[in-house]
């Protein structure tokens, strides 16, 4: 297993424990709410998975390189305001137009980070402000059409092996061998390890930056994509929790928030675990309100169990 | 020298706006030769360095390389002319292994376009091998230590198999052990007909391992000589134009009578075993030891950062308790960290502000600090240590790395402390600085200010201390009084108990 050597496999190993994490939440929700393995259940899990990890992933590219991405969120539900308004009007070309707007706004950000070296998290707090509003002005409260026959294309009829668990695994394998066996992959991992040995190494950073934001918004617009057929119409606020949820995914999955650390793999695990955690907490009647409550407290474990290897090797 | 030379300088001449770095250098390298090049910071070894491997150009003056002109414009070219530069260990990625970072940028890549981790990491343990340095090629950036980072970007930069190899500083951060093996690297090099350019402050170093010599003093060569045909002596000279004598205090014994200052007795920590020392007033007590012997936990413990777990400490007499670095400040006792980066200063403010921080607090009105103190007593201490700045507004981060130790010093000094704690204070510091900072110290036990100097420096140990305890895994293993220095007989107390087998290598 050669191909697996050096820091690919130091990074695979941090996967593990959310796999594992993902696995006994499983079991545990298996035991104690039957319904959990029915079919149908299953399919619903999937389809909650795509959007969530497809932010995730673009979360989880932003963070490699030691950026951070509070955005996303916002982007996501512009792309599904834009879907419900455009793609009546002009169809299956809705869909790359939205990508294209999402890839816009990573650029938006991307200017902001290396034209005015705005630091990225106030940057994306900005660009965040801004795609709020552009969505509310477009679509200033849920609504909007998407037609349902999409629906009946994308989503089948909810089994679990279906067009969404493909297109999740077929991206993020894409990702797994890109980033780990590419020299772009090579150069995003040591932006986020040391960004000045980088641009030592002559790494173009700015190049870089423009590269991750831009795709971190393309994915997130694709997440909003799909979520806009799955609700049959947009929503102006619903990717706001999304953001917090991606960078937990990614904390869980051993991603380190100061960069060059983690797998998409990981994060995958980590989004698995979170649906099945908020599945579960359906599944037991839990009140959404208390779940936003845990749920945060998790994303604080998360970051006190997951962030202490890198914390105590660079000290 | 009958052979011809690999690369010859005639008349190079730079210029940076209206400042003259290099006046008219004419110097060679035969192939198969370790030339040394030395000089104070800011003599122009880092322009000459960059021009000969093709960062800077517009210069004037000719270069030949290999009997055809060299005028690389890109350090890319003079790669591809067979000259590479190994930069000082910062450019290490810490999340990749070493083999990746021996190979960033120019991975070995499948019929597919993918990086073949296998031969990369294959490589690497061949280059590793050949190259002398018993180093895993997985492990990761972040876990090596000083020397392995060294290594790495000596690889990096001998990967193409480069005529000529230019060392900045190699062994700058490294222990003298460390540092034997860099210079093995270099003589294996040599071996094979290429030519190393070595760039150290350490003179010990320029005149074991230095076929050939220069100095450079503003800009211009000094001294030019082959091996034998110099010493630390003369290298000095040349620097600065003085002698190595001249650069040390010349300091009364310290009285057997005078009253002890301060004594720890089985002082403990993580990484130190109970040790107990004294230093009488007026006098420099000095740790020596190769490194991560316990240096580093000592410093912190005496300046309260990480406590002494177990045992006594007092100061005057008077028992003392060193929890905390406001309780050592409050009881007397300044320390000045080796890491002023992270420890000491705060690069992005004046000069001024990192000078008063704190010092100052016994001049505030109703918690508030006249400016005009602070002023006052930046341009003062500015003055009395001659930083090297534009002016007491400067960012501390835009000074070399001697002016940078020059600014912890006054603040540390504004209320005369009872005992000065020293770690590594002269790290990466060019004569002239090391002298006024040794100048400094000569000046405080004057005034009955006693020293503790943690060092890996042995001349800087001889030449200041009254006493010196050599540290292993720990421990205090000996001790020697001023009479019985010697660097042979440190050195074989820094080697262990057995010794033997270290002594070897360091030999």
């Amino acid at each position: 297993m050669s191909w697996l050597n050096g820091s690919i496999r130091s990074n695979l190993s941090l996967a593990v424990p959310a796999l594992v994490l993902a696995l006994v939440v499983a079991l545990i929700v298996g035991i104690y709410a039957p319904t959990f393995l029915l079919a149908g259940n299953l399919g619903n899990l999937v389809n909650r998975v795509v959007p969530l990890g497809l932010v995730a992933l673009g979360e989880a590219v932003v963070l490699f390189a030691g950026r951070i991405d509070l955005s996303l969120g916002a982007i996501m539900s512009l792309a599904t305001a834009l879907m419900a308004t455009l793609s009546v009007q002009i169809g299956w070309l809705a869909i790359p137009e939205v990508l294209s707007d999402g890839a816009l706004c990573g650029l938006f950000t991307a200017a902001g980070v290396v034209l005015l070296r705005v630091n990225p998290l106030i940057m994306t707090l900005a660009t965040s402000a801004v795609v709020k509003g552009a969505t509310l002005l477009i679509l200033p409260s849920p609504g909007g059409e998407v037609d349902y026959t999409w629906y009946e294309m994308f989503f089948g009829m909810d089994e679990p092996l279906g067009l969404p668990l493909y297109l999740i695994v077929s991206i993020f394998l894409i990702a797994f061998v890109v980033l780990g066996w590419t020299r772009f992959g090579r150069t995003l991992y040591a932006v986020g390890s040391d960004e000045r040995s980088a641009y030592a190494n002559g790494v173009n950073v700015r190049l870089m930056d423009v590269a991750v934001f831009t795709i971190a918004g393309v994915l997130a617009a694709g997440a909003g994509v799909v979520m806009s057929i799955r609700i049959l119409s947009g929503d102006p606020l619903i990717g706001d929790p999304y953001t917090l949820d991606a960078i937990a995914a990614a904390v869980l999955g051993s991603v380190a928030l100061k960069g060059g650390r983690g797998n998409v793999l990981g994060v995958l695990a980590g989004v698995i675990a979170l649906v099945l955690i908020s599945n579960a907490f359906n599944l037991l009647e839990i009140d959404t309100n208390i779940q936003a409550i845990v749920k945060g407290l998790i994303f604080v474990l998360a970051l006190v169990f997951f962030m202490r290897g890198k914390a105590v090797e660079t000290a | 020298m009958a052979s011809p030379a690999l690369l010859s300088l005639t008349g190079v001449s730079k210029s940076f706006g209206a400042n003259k770095v290099l006046k008219g250098v004419s110097l060679s390298v035969q192939p198969g030769e370790v030339l040394c090049l030395v000089g104070e910071n800011g003599a122009g070894k880092s322009t000459l360095m960059h021009i000969i491997a093709g960062t800077f150009s517009g210069n004037s003056g000719e270069i030949m390389l290999d009997g055809a002109s060299y005028r690389p414009d890109s350090p890319k070219a003079a790669r591809e002319r067979g000259v590479a530069l190994a930069l000082q260990e910062t450019s290490i990625l810490p999340d990749l292994t070493a083999a990746e970072n021996v190979f960033f940028g120019s991975e070995p890549r499948n019929r597919l376009g993918f990086i073949d981790q296998g031969a990369l990491h294959r490589a690497a343990a061949a280059l590793f091998f050949d190259l002398g340095f018993a180093l895993q090629p997985d492990r990761l950036g972040g876990s090596l230590s000083a020397a392995e980072r060294q290594m790495v970007e000596i690889a990096k930069a001998a990967r193409l198999d480069p005529k000529l190899l230019i060392l900045d500083e190699p062994t700058a951060s490294l222990s003298a052990h460390e540092a034997n093996l860099v210079l093995a690297v270099m003589r294996r090099l040599t071996v094979r007909g290429g030519a190393v350019i070595f760039i150290s402050h350490r003179l010990d170093e320029v005149v074991a391992a230095g076929d050939r010599a220069v100095v450079l003093k503003d800009g211009v060569l000094t001294l030019d000589a082959v091996r034998g045909d110099f010493d630390r002596d003369a290298l000095v000279r040349a620097m600065v134009g003085r002698t190595l004598t001249d650069i040390f205090p010349a300091r009364p014994a310290v009285v057997e009578t005078n009253p002890i200052r301060f004594r720890v007795e089985d002082g403990q920590a993580k990484g130190l075993k109970p040790i107990s020392f004294f230093v009488r007033a007026g006098g420099v007590l000095g740790f020596a030891g190769l490194e991560g012997q316990g240096q580093r936990p000592l410093a912190r413990a005496l300046s309260g950062i990480t406590a002494f777990k177990s045992g006594t400490v007092s100061l005057d007499g008077q028992s003392l308790a060193l929890s905390s670095p406001a309780a050592a400040i409050g009881a007397g006792m300044a320390s000045i960290p080796d890491d002023r980066k992270h420890e000491g200063l705060a690069l992005d403010l004046p000069i001024k502000m990192n000078m008063s921080l704190f010092a100052l607090s016994r001049q505030t009105q109703w918690g508030v600090l006249p400016l005009r103190a602070e002023r006052e007593f930046a341009e003062a201490a500015r003055e009395r240590f001659m930083i090297r700045s534009t002016d007491i507004d400067q960012n501390v981060g835009q000074l070399s790395g001697g002016n940078q130790q020059k600014v912890v010093f006054p603040r540390w000094l504004a209320n005369t402390p009872k005992v000065l704690v020293l770690y590594e204070p002269t790290k990466g510091v060019d004569v002239g600085a090391k002298t006024e900072i040794y100048k400094l110290v000569g000046e405080l036990t004057d005034q009955g200010v006693s020293v503790i100097l943690i060092s890996a420096d042995m001349l800087e140990l001889i030449g200041l201390c009254d006493r010196i305890n050599v540290l292993y895994e720990g421990a205090i293993v000996g001790g020697l009084g001023h009479s019985e220095f010697a660097k042979e007989e440190i050195m074989r107390l820094a080697a262990g108990p057995v010794g033997e087998g270290a002594l070897h290598v360091l030999a």
